[in-house]
């Protein structure tokens, strides 16, 4: 009953959607003002409906209702409550409700607050996300429908993945969804505006609190995404460049210059196009970047699932929304006549800057994360963009965006005066220098330390840049200091969310430069009673409880105690559990912080010898980085709460219901010689869609590849039914044997590729044992690896290999086809290949391919 | 008791649709320049605000304040080009409510009936382990296993054992079985339980796995009937027909004449031998051969 009609109202919200889409739009258009007003019931009715369903889905897995697909395989009764509810969103439908679910929010939220809203641009802008709504609603229905029962149910369900049972999952998902889809406002205005042919000052005002709330939302979503990984995967760092990463940070950087851009527009009538060109980037490279995880195109340690068919599906709303939309673009943006003129030096042309090298730096990370798909395709051979690539490229662009963040602000409007501005700012130069200085004399001269004093010079100068623009502003040293408070009170909230948003950068900053410049790890075997050093703090391991019993794990848990001087400074209790449900390994990491530095402890495999691999990371500023985030979402907030957000609406006066239509009518009429003057001069604002046609056109070929191996492969690989290549290669571990063509034959054999330096191997390695388990023979290859590294991480995460070889300089890796790490083949007993998993294996490839395939190569 | 439920939703989503379409009389409106001059209007006070601080010199002042005018201006210019025709026609908004009247159910009622399994109850866990005989065992089982991993001892991890095997979960019986014979029930009885538990976990194949429990069983007691049938099923499996036979003949010469399992070992023999075209009396009876230990 409850399930039904969660499916009945998730069809019905297809429809509504629909007609929201159509009938406000059209009324719009010509001037029908009771079509118009269809839009605030249908946005009302639509949140209704979704909120409805959403609501039966967690409905479903609160009371475990094995009759629901999707409970069977994201639940289990043992789970506990919080992550049945959470559970919901694990899974690919679950979270695409989700995503809807705050999308006809915000839809929502439109139609409540959007009383300042002419009638014909919020009927518009509702039309516009009743379109975004339609889409996904019908992706869900038709590819992803949560609601697919089944009978009879089984006794119990699967349950679900042990990474996703974390608090992280309650809160990181809602945010990072609120600000992806926050950016669908942005886009629906933009779109609004296209139609309507109108954008000025107040469309900027208008869009502008929209662009924040989804600003907010998303640096905090990106910011807990970062932090959960930190204290969940166990490997000691917080940003690894992985594609599901660069998929948040891209549309962060592009929003971040909407929000910016939108000022401009807003304060001075111009960089209008611009504005309108960011907001549909924005919220395409939101799309594209669940394009990209979830059609399995790219992988990743982060993306739970994945499936090439909806690939196809996600590609089509992408094209649809981004192609049309570069469309009107290219039709209306070239007619946007450019308001007030400025000087390069200026507010605005600071602001610009920090436009452009915000969108470099977008467009880099979209370079970086796809270049491997493109050099493959060009045949020029397989390679991996790593960390190396954006560390050298982002930190220039990022580095005169913050010398100019500081200055900036202390331009005024239209011309400034760079000199007085850099006059005001000497105190602040001093205190950067100081720092630099400060940073060299503690840590000596090396390029480390050289790095990490440049960076903490750029942190010091935009924090007490920020500070002293605003003691300027209230003038603390030139007036009394009463005079200044009184000052302070009336400097609009909008200009302190600015001050405090860039010190939080800065805090950022500083965090990420310490994290760098001073990191500590050490890895060992310790047993029971020993102590060792790591920078500074003594740590004795006192023992193991191999008897710690969760509600639905049993987990060994090791005891550390860390001094500092002598002096206790914290217990602290890593643990290894193993889950019942799905049976799957997880180690939980501890974490002692003083809001400084992080303590960082992993508890490793025994050796068998009565020993423990244990893993000690020093974090320094580590906490600094996640406390700067959550004060630059604060400064938003600050602003957001500004009053100049909330203009009233106009008094309304009394008239007949059709005279609403002049609000509207112009554009139809002046709309025909605007596209002809535009199709002639405005060829320029044509390149973003062509550069997009040649981009879609490229992933449908990606695509389709991808769809014709039986696992979301990267490559098809030509190696399928073909004997496994020649090799004869060392030993990894001095005492086990090496690995050579012939040993692959007479069984059936994975041979997994592997490296220590790769992040998806960590999550692949509990999924080895499921391998093992079913009696698969299991050989492992270390790729491009150094063996002192690889015998580390086996001795960390345990080693489910029969025999590891070594393929340092990694030919072996390409004569397999070998694109990047981890991928695995499955070898017959005459040692031919016959299946290739690309990435990570999943404990569904494992159960319901390589299983049933090894046992009937097996026969 | 759906349909009410789903006509209801309908019903109420749709009036909310009509309600702006079939509403009479005058509505409150304003034209768009009166949206844009509450903005406009705005900035001059910040701008007048600002000038007062003396966050902004008169100068600058002056040319912010023109250009917010320059704007209200050109608002009030597109205004006036464009005061075309209005509507509000009572047609168009009627032929509106109709089409969404018809089109909202008759659309959401097609597609429910392709995707939706009407009429299938909601089967919450809690109501069937009410009612469900198999949920009750698997969640008793549950339980079960909860206590010997706590106090773990052989008796239980048989009946636990017995309780999956009830339930169909093999992988999980097997374990069971050999955890019993690890904590000491070495008996001919239980190693061939767990023989025949990894044969159904492996669809009926008598895998080297569960010779080796049968082995076991054997070694405990050479006459333990089960591993004896598993083994001629090994051999015919093997397609060694007439030593699969000559297992099971030696396994029906011991049987008692009651004994539950001579029908269907009769059954056995006369099939093989009709597929391997011997007569079965011709085949002399022997005891499995057990592997090397």
């Amino acid at each position: 009953m409850v399930v039904e009609t969660g499916l009945f109202a998730l069809i019905l919200a297809l429809f509504i959607a629909a007609i929201q889409a159509v009938v406000p739009l059209i009324g719009a258009s010509r001037g029908e003002a009771s079509w118009m007003n269809v839009d605030r019931p249908a946005a009302a009715v639509l949140f209704a409906l979704v909120t409805l369903s959403f609501g039966a889905l967690m409905w479903a897995h609160v009371t475990s209702d094995f009759s629901v697909l999707n409970v069977i395989q994201n639940s289990h009764t043992d789970k506990p409550l919080l992550y049945k509810i959470t559970g919901v969103w694990g899974s690919h439908e679950g979270s695409m409700m989700l995503w809807t679910f705050i999308l006809t929010l915000y839809g929502m939220a439109v139609a409540v607050f959007g009383s300042n809203l002419p009638p014909g641009l919020r009927a518009r802008v509702l039309s516009v996300q009743a379109m975004i709504a339609f889409g996904f609603i019908l992706f869900i229905l038709l590819t992803s429908n949560p609601f697919t029962r089944v009978y009879p149910p089984p006794l119990n369900g699967e349950g679900l993945n042990p990474l996703l049972q974390d608090p992280g999952l309650a809160f990181h998902p809602p945010f990072l969804y609120l600000g992806y889809v926050g950016f669908s406002m942005a886009f629906s205005f933009a779109i609004a505006a296209l139609i309507d042919g109108r954008v000025d000052a107040a469309w900027a005002r208008w869009v502008r609190p929209w662009t924040l709330v989804a600003w907010c939302a998303l640096t905090l979503g990106v910011a807990m995404g970062s932090w959960w990984s930190y204290y969940t995967l166990g490997w000691g760092g917080y940003w690894a460049w992985d594609p599901v990463e660069n998929a948040s940070l891209m549309p962060w950087l592009a929003g971040t210059a909407l929000l910016h851009s939108a000022i401009v527009a807003e304060k001075r009538d111009t960089l209008k196009a611009w504005t309108i060109f960011l907001a549909i980037i924005t919220f395409s490279l939101s799309l594209l970047g669940t394009f990209l995880v979830r059609s399995g195109v790219l992988t990743s340690v982060h993306s739970f699932a994945v499936d090439p068919q909806r690939g196809v599906f996600i590609l089509l709303l992408l094209t649809l929304f981004t192609g049309a939309s570069l469309f009107l673009f290219a039709l209306r943006a070239p007619a946007l006549k450019a308001g007030g003129l400025f000087a390069p030096i200026s507010r605005e042309g600071g602001l610009l800057f920090n436009n452009v090298l915000l969108s470099i730096a977008a467009a880099t990370i979209l370079l970086g994360t796809l270049y491997p798909l493109f050099v493959d395709a060009l045949g020029l051979g397989k390679i991996s963009v790593g960390p190396p690539y954006f560390n050298t490229v982002f930190v220039p662009l990022m580095a005169p965006m913050i010398l100019i963040m500081a200055i900036g602000p202390f331009l005024s409007w239209r011309r400034g005066d760079l000199e007085g501005a850099l006059a005001r700012l000497k105190l602040t130069f001093g205190v950067a220098v100081v720092t630099i200085t400060v940073t060299v004399l503690i840590a000596g001269i090396s390029s480390r330390a050289l790095w990490a004093s440049l960076g903490f010079g750029l942190a010091a100068w935009l924090f007490f840049g920020s500070l002293a623009e605003w003691s300027g502003r209230v003038g603390l040293f030139r007036r009394s200091f009463g005079d200044a408070m009184h000052r302070a009170r009336h400097v609009p909230r909008s200009v302190y969310g600015m001050t405090i948003a860039h010190m939080g950068l800065a805090i950022v900053l500083a965090g990420i430069t310490g994290s760098l410049a001073w990191k500590t790890e050490k890895l060992q075997v310790m047993r029971p009673g020993d102590s060792i050093m790591v920078a500074g703090y003594q740590i004795e391991f006192t023992g193991v409880d191999n008897d710690v019993k969760g509600p639905n794990y049993t987990a060994s848990r090791a005891t550390f105690i860390a001094r500092k001087d002598g002096r206790f400074v914290a217990k602290m209790q890593p643990e290894r559990r193993v889950y019942t449900n799905p049976p799957q390994d997880k180690s939980t990491v501890a974490i002692h912080t003083n809001f400084i530095d992080d303590l960082y402890a992993v508890f490793g495999e025994p050796d068998g010898k009565g020993g423990f691999v244990t893993h000690f990371f020093l974090n320094p500023l580590v906490p600094w980085i996640f406390f700067g985030a959550v004060v630059m979402v604060f400064g938003g907030m600050v602003s957001l709460s500004d009053r100049r957000h909330r203009i009233g609406a106009p008094i309304k006066k009394t008239r007949i219901a059709s005279s609403v239509a002049a609000a509207t009518a112009p554009t139809a009429g002046a709309a025909p010689s605007i596209e002809k003057k535009a199709l002639l001069r405005g060829w320029i604002y044509l390149l973003p869609l062509l550069a997009f046609i040649v981009l879609a056109g490229f992933f449908i070929h990606r695509l389709q590849l991808a769809s014709e191996g039986d696992t979301p492969n990267l490559i098809p690989s030509v190696m399928i039914n073909k004997p496994a290549p020649a090799f004869n290669l060392p030993p990894l571990l001095a005492d086990r044997p090496g690995l050579k063509t012939a040993d692959l034959k007479g069984k059936v054999t994975l041979v997994d590729f592997f490296a220590s330096w790769c992040v998806p191997c960590r999550a692949e390695h509990p999924v080895l044992r499921l391998v093992a388990q079913a009696g698969i023979r299991l050989v492992g290859i270390n790729y491009k690896d150094k063996p002192t590294d690889a015998k580390a991480w086996l001795a960390e995460l345990g080693d489910p290999y029969q025999a590891v070889a070594s393929d340092m300089h990694g030919q072996t890796g390409i004569n397999f086809g070998v694109y990047g790490v981890p991928e695995s083949y499955l070898v017959d007993k005459n040692g031919v290949i016959r299946f290739k998993q690309t990435g990570p294996l999943t404990p569904e490839v494992v159960r319901d391919k390589l299983i049933p395939l090894a046992e009937k190569l097996e026969r | 008791m759906y349909l009410v439920v789903f006509a209801a939703l309908t019903i109420l989503s749709v009036s909310a649709l009509l309600y702006p379409l079939l509403r009479r009389g005058p509505s409150a409106t304003v034209t768009r320049a009166d949206y844009d001059n509450a903005v406009y209007r705005s900035q001059l006070a910040e701008v007048v605000q600002e000038a007062e601080r003396g966050l902004m010199n008169q100068e600058q002042a002056d040319a912010a304040r023109t250009e917010i005018h320059r704007r209200m201006l050109s608002t009030a210019a597109v205004e006036k080009k464009g005061a075309t025709g209005t509507r509000g026609s009572r047609r168009a908004s009627l032929a509106a409510a109709i089409a969404i009247a018809l089109s909202v159910p008759t659309g959401a009622g097609l597609l429910y009936a392709a995707i939706g399994s009407p009429g299938m109850p909601d089967q919450p866990y809690a109501e069937r382990l009410k009612r469900d005989p198999n949920v009750m065992i698997a969640s008793a089982a549950r339980k079960l296993a909860a206590q010997l991993a706590n106090k773990p001892n052989a008796t239980g991890y048989l009946r636990l054992a017995e309780i999956y095997f009830y339930l169909h979960d093999y992988g999980r019986s097997a374990t069971a079985y050999q955890q019993a014979i690890d904590l000491g029930d070495k008996s001919a009885g239980t190693w061939s339980q767990l023989g025949e538990t990894i044969v159904m976990a492996n669809d009926g194949a008598v895998v080297p796995d569960a010779i080796n429990a049968f082995a076991h069983a054997l070694q405990v007691d050479a006459r333990e009937p089960r591993a004896r049938y598993y083994f001629g099923l090994a051999a015919a499996q093997a397609h060694e027909w007439r030593r699969a036979v000559a297992i099971w003949r030696d396994l029906e010469k011991d049987s008692a004449a009651n004994a539950p399992w001579l029908p269907i070992l009769r059954q056995h023999i006369a099939a093989y031998a009709k597929a391997g075209g011997f007569d079965p009396a011709s085949i002399t009876p022997e005891p499995p051969l057990l592997p090397n230990p």
